[in-house]
Parts: C-alpha cells; structure tokens; sequence
C-alpha cells in the first residue's frame, strides 16, 4: 500500500510549532516510516504541492496576500486540512490589534504603508478555507500533534475532549494559582498542554483557547478582585484570544 | 464490619467484563441513508450457541481502532446464530464501521442492561411503538413475541417515520403486514412522493395512532422506543388512553461507555442507564429528573 | 501457645521512622509530603520526609488505586485479542486520614459490588495495604456530618491514633495483624493509660469542627430531590467554571472516558481510560449532538445529585466524605457546605426556634 502523504506549511507564525514538531525527534523518525511529507519548507528541500496530501498541517494566520495564496492552494491540494498552533486556530497574537486599521499599524511599525505585497489584518485558518481540526497552542503540544497525526492517518477522527486547564494543573498537583492570588487563565482555557506554566509557579496565559464552556463572567471577576482591570484586564486576557475576546466577553453580558 | 471488606476483596472475577470476545461481519444490509444492519458471528463457534440475551438488551462493539459504541441488538434471541445490530452513521466511531465490510473482525462484549418485560407480559396484549431507529431494539421484541406467539395475547405494532426513505427493515415489516397474528400500522410524518404513499398507513404523528388501537389498557404491555423528543408526547397520550405507567416500557439512550455502571457517563437521576436501563418503566421517567 | 485476638497496639512516636522503614518490605510505601504549602501523596525512598502532619492532600489517595491515566487493553486491529498490559504492584498507602479511608470504601463498592466487578480494580485493590492516620479538621473539613470522621472498619488494615507521645494502633484486617508481629519490637501492649487518652482523644474530635462549617445534610437527599428546579442551583452554578476541580480532586468521584489511541502505523491500539469529569460539556454529549447535561446549571447541580442522590441509592451511602478538597481546591471559591446550607434553607429567617409548635404533641 502506498504510504499516506503528509505536508507541513507556515504562514505568518513564528515557526515555533515546527520547531516543537521538529524537536519531537523520535515522533518525527516514525512518522517518516509511515508516511512521506512531500511539504515542509522549514524541515526539507524538496517541496511540493502539486500532488495530493492526505493531511495538510498549516501553522499561523492568514496575515498577508500570499498567506492567502498559499493556503487556498494547500486545502485544494490536501484531502484533510488541521489547523496546529494558536495562530493558525484564532489567529493568535498578532490578531491583537484587529480592531485598528492595517495602514496605521504599519505605519506604527515599519513608518511606512507602502510594503511589497499585500498585507491583511491576522485571520484564523477558518476565516478563508475550510478547516477539518484545529490542535491550539503556542506552540502545538507535540505529544498531540503525534497523536493527532495517528488517528488521521488511521483514518479515525481525533478525539481530544475540551477540558479545563485545571484538569492537568489538579493531575499534576499544582497549587490552584488563581486561589494563590496569580492571574490565571486556566479556568477557562482549553487543556492538552499538560499545565506547564502553572506547574512552574505561573498563571495560565490561555494559549490555547476557550474548552467548551468557559466562564467569562466570573473570571473576570475572579480576575478583577485580584486587581487586574480595565485595559490591563483585556490585554491579558486577549493576548492569545485576539480580538475575538472582545465579542466574547459581549456574549458573555460582561460590562467593562 | 470487618468481614465485608474481605468479602469484596476475595471475590473472584472469572470473566472480565472489559474484555469483548472476537466477532466476524456475517452480511450487512443498506437500510436507509446512513443506516446499516450488520450480523455477526463469534469467531468462537461455541459462543454462537450458547450466546444468550433478551430484547431490549445492547453491547458494546469495538471498532478497531476507533473505540467502543453502546448498541442495542435488532435480533430476537429465538434466532440463534447471529447478532444483529443496527447502526446510524452519527459520529466518528460509527463512520469507521459504516466503511467495514464482511468478513471483518472487531471485538463485541455483552449483553448489558435489562430488558423488555417479556416474562410479565406473557398472557397479556403487547402494544409496540417505535419511532425512527427506535425501532432497532423493538424489531428484537417484535420477533420474539411473534415465535413465542402463543404466550400472548394480541399484538400491536405502531411505526412511525420522517418518509418511506427512512423507514428501517422494509420488506420485513412489509411482510409483518400480511401477516394475522399481528397487527401493523406505519405512518409517516410527511407523506410526499409515490413511494410514501405505497408504504404509509397514515400521515402524522405516531401519537395519533394510538387512540385507535383496540385493546384493553388494563391488559396491555406497552414497549416504546424512539428519538428522546417522543417519549413525552408518546407517554402523555397513552396515559390519556388509560394505559397504565407501570406497564409502560420505554428504552432510553444514553452515553454508555463501560456497560457495567463503573464509567458514569450515563448517568440519569440516581440510576445508570446501562445497569438499571435502558428499559424504564413509564413512571421512572416521569419521577427521574431529566429523563427524558 | 495461648490464641489471643488482637484488636490494638502502641507504638511511640520515636519507633515510627523504623517502622515506616520496615512497611517497605510489604511493597512500595506511599505517604504523605509536603511540597511548599501544599501536601501530596507519593512514593517515599526516604521515610523522613513523610509528613503525619497534615490537613489535606490535593489529590485522593485513589490515584495509587485507580489510576488517572491508564490503560485497559492493547489490542493489534488484525487480530483483534485484547491483552491486558496492568501489573498490579504491591504497596502500603500510609498516613489516611478516615475521609479517605472512606472514600476508597467507597469505591470498592462502586468497582467490586454488583454483577460486573471489574478485575483491574480488585487486583490493585488486592495488592494494597491501608494505613490510617488520625487527624484535626481545618474549615474546610466536614466529615462530622458525613459521618466518616472515624474509620468504620471495612476499608483499612491498621488506624494509627495520635494520643500524644505514641500512636494508638487499630488493627483492621489480618494483612494489618502480619505487619504488626513482623516488627513486634517496635510495639508495646495497650495500657489502661493508654485506652482512656484513645477515648479521651477520639471523643473530643467532634468538638473540633466549628458550627458554620457544617453543612446542614440531614434528609439531603430529599430535599436535593425536592429543590431540584430552585433557582439556588443558578446562583451558585453562575459562577462555576466547569473546570471538574471538585470532581478531579474527590476521593469518591469515579467517572472515566475510555478511547481508542492507535499507534502511528496502527499496527497496536491502546484502550485507555482517564478520570475525567460531569463538569465538562462533552461528557454527557452522545454521538449526533445531543448533550444530556444541556447547561451549566445542569452539569453543576449533577455533581450534587449523584452525591447525594445517586450513591445513596448505587452504593447505599452519601458519595461525599466530608475532606472538603472540593470547596478548598475551587478556583470559583464555591462551597460544597454553603449550596447545601441554602438548599437545606438554614440561614432563613424562618430557621430560628421551632419550626413548628407541639409538632410532636397533636
């Protein structure tokens, strides 16, 4: 039987999920066994598209024309199409300042609007192609991408519950950081990453995105009675939400 | 108080619940759109004869690779040989077995939970409403009720779908009709194309069925199984007709994941669907909150 | 030799090292350890930093038991014969308090009663050796009022009480009896001295407890059933963040998802199973989209209902055994002891004197 073909493709990102994927040595080695990667910029030479993918992983967000470009290209050409990373799943950090004009970010930045190709604001994979899984997190956990990688190439659907943060923090017996008095954002966030930020004395910085019913309500006020408010309160609680949050929190009846 | 400690621990366990035995995909039958019915066979030809269980009853069927589904079985236990299940593809382990095909092996444990009453409704009238899939466990008790026909009084069979393309087992209960030992109805809920009309009894809600069949409440066994939406609707119009609670059967589905009531997934007032279900008698229902 | 059943020992508190040392030739020893403010049960190489001074541990002793993550079967998808991959492995849990003891009877009988018991279950259970250990209730602490303040006997083979310069030793099984005559050197016979401080000292734990926190639990179980659509459920769900920390941190909840993990080159699928929790959305959601638990509310009042409710009437008894980990770990800051105050209407204004005059002399 022929082997199953695989491709790995980054748009604007901080390959940092390629690096994860890379660095997970021993995965890596047996997925080669099993399966060719006909595209993977960052990790081989020979690249291509032309050929069909049975699963297509794209890591970053739709920030740029060519983002565009080559995105709508991957989903033609692969049968599966699986979001890794935050920035890829919601557009991740960059999609911050959603809510200011592209020109004026630009301009902030570079001093200048006038770039070399076109440049969007930060979109999540889902806003231009369809997606068929998203795995968040900064990076993509590897153990997950792995298992991912299994079910999909097994031809069974991933089955990643959406959890609280809290799940493995409490797994791990890490104290509770919110009850500590840190600024956690565990409760409402997605677990998968195994809690390795709260586990090293930090709250959790919410990479990975909303689990299935998160509380925005009451982290907020959890969060506020730990004195963090207003601004500071949204930018901390954004930073991997993106602008997306603020619609949330609207949904959520949260008056700031 | 000492000594029952001891008598948990020194139990011992023969058979492990856990463990399925190995099945072989006999024959599967296209039913509907997304509906197929396989039989299967134990690897082990012993099992095949001696393999028991009573309508009503599920097991759980490892799809290679995929996990374990909660299904009930569609065979009467009159008819030894196979099991037969019914399976809609609804979600990610039911899409792997919708690709399997004969001769296949997976892995099958069971049976689990109770069953439909077919010992107390010997010597009365047995009233058998299905809806949708809800048929699937009813086509148990249909069979076993019409090989031991002598045991019972008469026998009712109510069926309602959306449209003739969704009905299930469709030369069979074609056939059921001429038969004169029982009494069929079908209905659907919309009757729209040639075909419905070729099939349909009647257009409506299976509700409307039930006023209309001629036994007597005080001597009837009434086993209903369909979509969660229907019991209420179902359960209020028979209580309406004089049909008594506790000879009402229904059969709930929930989120089985063991079988044998150590997972909790399903979970329904203060009982287990998969050890004190999924056959409720009426009343339970109506007292159980959020049962259906 | 004259037969004498033994129901208690001493052992001074100065022999406790030696005999923690030699609980190791009975399997691995499990204990009690600090780790910053927090306590932890583990397994201990070296018995000094076991810590007989603590309130509560983050997670239950059940994790030595049943574990969080495991695996049920391996299975090759061609041949489809499930082989079991658990090792049971001997070991001493040392230093529970009765809550636990409590909560780990109680999963015996969830696991073992009944037609199906499952085998992984007993022979991890089989393999351990339980030690108990008295202790002093913080405000969180509620087991006076779940009536497992004190270890009744079905789930422990020794019970040390702290009655001071020496622990006063119960013997619950013969297991427990076998460890005592293997390091006989290390006990002392019961004096009459010693009988009357284990009375003095078990006596006095239930004055201990303050009122307030105490939940109010009598006939819980139908007035949960009765208060089943009060509006209390919403306030107190309002701020619950699903994220299963009562459930994972109790030492009675069981609830487990098993799922099929195919290697790379599905050549080999693991079943495996992990404790997960009512709290969360997809527990009870069925293949087709339907949730059974459709809101917060709804997966929130659950926990409380299979408590109360529900065990009661699986396994004959309440699921909570008062350690309050529940309202201790909860980043919500929600209180097992005050929704069931509210829902047991203590506090109304009502509640004062009697409820009803010569309720008894009609």
């Amino acid at each position: 039987m022929a082997k199953p073909k695989i491709g790995i493709m980054y748009l604007t990102s901080c390959s940092g999920c390629q690096c994860e994927i890379l660095n997970y040595e021993s995965a890596l080695l047996k997925l080669l066994d099993i399966a060719e990667i006909k595209y993977f910029p960052i990790g081989s030479s020979a690249n291509t598209l032309d050929e069909e993918l049975d699963v297509l992983f794209v890591e970053g967000s739709v920030s740029t024309e060519l983002d565009e470009k080559m995105v709508k290209k991957g989903r033609e050409a692969a049968k599966l199409l699986v979001a890794i990373g935050t920035c890829a799943s919601f557009g991740g950090v960059q999609a911050n300042n959603n809510d200011v004009p592209v020109e004026e970010l630009l301009e902030t930045t570079y001093g200048t609007i006038d770039m070399p190709f076109k440049i969007t604001k930060a979109r999540p994979l889902e806003e231009v192609v369809k997606v068929d899984y998203k795995l968040s997190g900064c990076p993509v956990e590897g153990k997950q991408f792995v298992q991912a990688s299994a079910f999909l190439l097994n031809g069974i659907q991933p089955f990643f519950p959406k959890m609280a943060v809290c799940y493995e923090c409490k797994l791990s017996e890490t104290e509770c950081r919110t009850l500590q008095g840190l600024w956690c954002l565990g409760p409402i966030t997605n677990a998968g990453c195994g809690a390795p930020c709260t586990s090293k004395g930090l709250g959790c910085q919410g990479c990975r995105g909303d689990h299935d019913d998160p509380n925005y309500m009451e982290m907020v006020e959890v969060l506020t009675e730990r004195a963090l408010k207003d601004k500071d309160l949204i930018n901390f609680m954004k930073a991997f939400r993106g602008n997306y949050l603020k619609e949330k929190l609207k949904d959520a009846g949260v008056e700031l | 108080m000492k000594k029952s400690l001891e008598k948990l621990l020194t139990i011992s366990t023969v058979h492990d619940p856990f463990k399925p035995q190995k099945v072989r995909i006999a024959d599967i039958e296209y039913l509907a759109p997304d509906h197929k019915r396989f039989s299967f066979v134990f690897v082990d030809e012993e099992l095949n004869e001696t393999w028991s269980f009573k309508p009503g009853q599920f097991v759980m069927l490892t799809v290679p690779k995929a996990g374990e589904i909660p299904i009930s079985i569609c065979s009467s236990p009159t008819r030894k040989g196979t099991v037969e299940l019914t399976v809609r593809n609804v979600g990610r382990k039911t899409n792997v077995l919708h690709q399997m095909k004969c001769g296949d092996v997976l892995g099958l444990r069971g049976p689990y939970g109770n069953s439909f009453p077919v010992d107390l409704m010997e010597g009365h009238n047995v009233l058998i409403i299905a809806g949708g899939l809800g048929m699937a466990p009813l086509r148990s008790l249909v069979w076993y009720v019409l090989d031991k026909r002598e045991k019972y009084k008469k026998v009712y069979l109510l069926y309602g779908t959306r449209n003739y393309e969704s009905v299930l087992y469709k030369d069979e209960l074609g056939r059921l009709k001429s038969r004169n030992d029982i009494k069929c109805i079908y209905i659907l809920d919309k009757v729209g194309t040639e075909e419905d009309k070729n099939w349909t009894d009647r257009e409506g809600l299976i509700t409307s069925l039930i006023p209309e069949v001629d036994l007597d409440p005080a001597d009837t066994y009434v086993a209903v199984c369909g979509p969660p939406v229907a019991y209420k609707f179902i359960g209020a119009e028979l209580i309406k007709n004089g049909y008594q609670e506790s000879k009402v059967f229904v059969s709930l589905e929930r989120k089985m994941e063991c079988g044998v009531g150590k997972c909790g997934h399903c979970q329904v007032g203060y009982k287990f669907t998969c050890v004190d279900g999924p056959i409720f008698p009426l009343w339970d229902t109506k007292n159980l909150p959020k049962m259906i | 030799m004259e037969f004498q059943l033994e129901t208690a020992k001493i052992i001074p508190k100065e022999n406790l090292g030696e005999f923690l040392e030699g609980l190791k030739s009975f399997g691995r020893l499990v204990a009690p350890v600090k780790k910053k403010e927090k306590f932890y049960f583990s397994e201990i190489d070296d018995v000094s930093k076991v810590d007989t001074d603590y309130i509560r541990t983050i997670l239950p002793p059940k994790k030595f038991i049943l574990e969080y993550l495991r695996e049920r079967f391996e299975y090759s998808p061609e041949k489809m014969e499930f082989l079991e991959t658990f090792k049971p492995q001997s070991q001493v849990v040392f230093g529970l308090h009765s809550c636990d003891l409590h909560g780990i009877a109680i999963l015996d009988a969830v696991y073992l009663k009944g037609e199906n018991p499952d085998p992984r279950y007993l022979a991890a259970r089989k393999e351990t050796v339980l030690i108990g250990i008295s202790c002093a209730p913080d405000e969180d602490c509620f087991c006076i009022s779940t009536g497992t303040a004190f270890p009744d006997g079905t789930s422990w083979d020794l019970f040390f009480t702290d009655i001071g310069d020496s622990y006063f030793i119960s013997i619950g099984s013969a297991k427990g009896d076998e460890i005592v005559h293997s390091l006989e050197q290390l006990f002392k016979e019961i004096s009459k001295r010693d009988l009357v401080l284990y009375k003095k000292v078990t006596a006095e734990k239930k004055y201990m407890f303050k009122d307030g926190n105490i939940p109010d639990i009598e006939r819980i179980s139908q007035v949960i059933e009765l208060e089943f659509d009060s509006e209390i459920w919403d306030e107190e769900a309002k701020r619950c963040f699903s994220c299963g920390t009562c459930t994972n941190t109790c030492p009675t909840c069981f609830c487990y998802t098993s799922v099929d993990v195919p290697s790379l080159d599905g050549s080999v699928v693991k079943r495996v199973e992990f404790i997960t929790s009512c709290q969360y959305p997809y527990y009870s959601l069925v293949a087709g989209g339907h949730w059974f638990h459709e809101n917060l509310k709804e997966r929130f009042r659950n926990r409380y209902y299979h408590k109360y409710v529900g065990y009661p009437y699986q396994i004959e008894r309440f699921g909570c055994v008062g350690c309050g980990r529940c309202q201790h770990e909860c980043p919500a800051g929600i209180r097992i002891v005050d929704t069931l105050k509210k829902l047991r209407g203590a506090g109304d204004e009502e509640k004062s004197g009697k409820a009803t005059d010569n309720i008894h002399s009609a």
